[in-house]
């Protein structure tokens, strides 16, 4: 038999997680695209065309959030150093095409 | 009685909790607005929104800072950027950044999307089309308003599509991205 304290917990604890799990249902609703760019010495960047929170880790290294809000921007993330992985993503709607990592011209 | 009395308590309980979730998310939203100053109060959802995020784009770069990050903060484009941020080190920012983003809750949403808000956007690329071009980017046409705004939720034209990275930043300096 369980006592009182027991239900009462459970049931603060159950109304606790559906009212955080319905708070944070909108900032699970991520879209990403990522992929593998090598450039032979040359620096990459990753580029998005997205509205809402819109994270870059371009190939290599590298970090840049931007809050897009409700507007589609197009949005640039050069890579300091290295290349490889890179991965793009947001809470918002993500352009297929115009989402990708590219080789600069440019050496490091 | 007792049976009765449980009840009560498990009623009390759940009220409780609602209540301090309630005051909560309260305290949020109040924290989102402004220190209402009538002579600088801003007088439409978007700017409010966006000097709401610039508030929090500070606290944002104050906090990570605060961890042992080098940060760059873009208020004009509304970005943060580590540019030096190791591979290895991807996953340790990701729990500095979670621990931030708790600490300061979610940013502040921004207004829906209206049609006055996709023909104002339109129009301000429109502008900036003409703005690339003179200032040396060739970049495409623009469709019809009506056919942008049913491109609207898939990703719409915009000029700054065109550009290549290695002309970004030049052109972006030249010709502000609108939004």
């Amino acid at each position: 038999m369980r006592s009182p304290t027991f239900r009462n917990r459970s049931i603060t604890v159950l109304i606790v997680a559906l009212l955080v799990l319905a708070l944070a249902a909108p900032a699970l609703a991520l879209v990403s695209e990522s992929g593998y760019k090598y450039c032979n010495g040359y620096i990459p960047y990753s580029r998005a065309y997205s509205t809402g929170t819109t994270e870059h880790f371009p190939p290599g290294s590298g970090y840049g959030i931007y809050y897009n809000g409700s507007s589609w921007k197009v949005t640039t993330q050069w890579s300091s150093s290295g290349d490889g992985f890179w991965f793009v993503q947001t809470n918002g709607s993500l352009n297929d095409p115009g989402t990708y990592a590219v080789c600069s011209q440019y050496p490091y | 009685m007792l049976k009765l009395l449980r009840k009560r308590e498990e009623t009390r309980t759940a009220v409780h909790a609602i209540a301090v979730l309630t005051l909560i998310a309260v305290g949020s939203l109040a924290a989102c607005g402004t220190d209402a100053d009538p002579e600088t109060a801003p007088d439409s959802p978007l700017t409010r929104w966006e000097a709401d995020m610039e508030r929090y784009l500070l606290a944002q770069a104050a906090c990570l800072e605060e961890a042992g990050w080098v940060v760059q903060v873009d208020l004009a484009g509304r970005s943060l950027e580590i540019p030096d941020l190791p591979r290895d080190q991807q996953s340790v920012f990701a729990d500095v950044k979670a621990g931030c983003d708790l600490e300061l809750g979610e940013p502040p949403p921004p207004p829906s999307p209206d049609e006055a808000f996709i023909r104002d956007f339109y129009d301000q690329l429109v502008a900036s089309k003409q703005c690339l071009e003179e200032a040396g980017y060739p970049v495409s046409d623009p469709p019809s308003f009506d056919a942008f705004r049913e491109s609207w939720t898939s990703g719409p034209w915009s000029p700054y599509l065109d550009l290549a990275g290695t002309d970004w930043e030049d052109a972006i300096d030249a010709c502000p991205q609108p939004g």
